[in-house]
């Protein structure tokens, strides 16, 4: 079992604090929602004039959003917590992308980066790793994308597939920066160094090309 | 007695639209912007009375919207709202020249206090 350090705290924390400020957002709308439905009944008693049906109606659809939102936002916070519940287990490199992809989301938005995924290969991936390590290695070299691209940049992530190994393909795109650029500059990150060493707990290994970020898995 | 202006800057539209309308039936007037750009746009062409202000949004977040209005507007009172669960963000919000600050989700009669406060104090 490797120790924990910082690192894996700051990684988990990070996307636990951005999560919990969207179910506070959803919370919040939909304590106004309630409110504002509220104050109209309490108008339509006063005033003994029906509320507009419109009015409540919307509130009500605001409502069934978020809870929907809140859903989604809990469900993936879940998925999180569990990541680190055994170090090495067989992992559906499809479901675990789209899950970090989602946690990433709001912290891209703020960047103004928009994170898009690239359509899945027809079969699932499957290789023993570290769920924990291979979302810890995505977290910190996204994290590092997100400060190198420019607003209105984008970032495809998808999932690869070859003959003894698999695992996932992160393009950053920005029309203002040369990609070898990009990447020479990751490759100077702390966060790339820390990404590294977590692909090889999770018993692969992250590499640079001209024009991506690789982490690959062999199967077994 | 004049209404009071209020400028909601807030990314979450359904949350600024909401609170919007829930000030509206309190006898307040509020106009929504969801972005920083927006906001400031709105403000050097019609000044509200107080502007509530969410601190995280995309693009030029709170804090630097706030700087802008202290520097172009200085005495237009600002109500910062944060996701924050520590005051940390409060009150580096309240260095920068926020009148006050709130945790999402707010008590409506908390913000109108701070808002009344808020204007008779400018």
């Amino acid at each position: 079992m490797s120790s924990v350090s910082y690192d894996e705290i700051k990684f988990m924390g990070t996307l636990t604090a951005s999560m919990t400020h969207e179910i506070r957002n959803v919370l919040a709308i939909i304590q106004e929602s309630c409110g504002l439905m509220a104050d109209l009944f309490e108008m339509m008693n006063k005033t003994k004039q029906e509320p507009k049906k419109e009015r409540l109606a919307k509130s009500l659809s605001r409502i069934q959003a978020q809870v929907t939102r809140g859903i989604k936002l809990v469900s993936d916070l879940n998925k999180l917590a569990h990541l680190p519940d055994e170090l090495h287990r067989k992992t559906d490199l499809e479901e675990l992308l789209t899950l970090m992809s989602d946690l990433s989301l709001r912290l891209a938005r703020l960047k103004e980066i928009e994170l898009c995924l690239e359509p899945f290969p027809s079969k699932p991936i499957k290789v023993k790793t570290s769920p924990f390590y291979i979302s810890m290695a995505f977290y910190y070299t996204l994290d590092a994308c997100l400060n190198i691209l420019c607003p209105g940049s984008n970032i495809i992530l998808g999932v690869w597939h070859g003959k003894n190994s698999g695992g996932w393909e992160i393009k950053p795109h920005d029309s203002k920066q040369e990609q070898k650029n990009i990447i020479s500059e990751i490759y100077s990150t702390p966060q790339w160094t820390i990404a590294k060493r977590a692909m090889k707990i999770a018993q692969g290994r992250a590499r640079l090309n001209d024009l991506s970020i690789v982490f690959e898995v062999p199967f077994l | 007695m004049k209404k009071i202006k209020i400028l909601i800057v807030d990314d979450e539209k359904d949350f600024a639209e909401a609170l919007a309308e829930r000030l509206e039936l309190r006898g307040l007037e509020a106009e929504v912007r969801t972005d920083g750009e927006a906001a400031l746009a709105f403000i050097s062409e019609t000044p509200p009375d107080v502007v509530i202000l969410d601190i995280k949004m995309p693009g030029i977040d709170g804090f630097e919207v706030l700087r802008r209005i202290k520097a172009s507007h200085p005495q237009l009172p600002v109500i910062l709202l944060t996701g924050h669960s520590s005051i940390k963000d409060g009150i580096r919000g309240m260095e920068l020249g926020a009148n006050d600050y709130l945790l999402k989700p707010i008590n409506i009669q908390e913000l109108i206090t701070k808002v009344e406060a808020a204007v008779a104090a400018s």
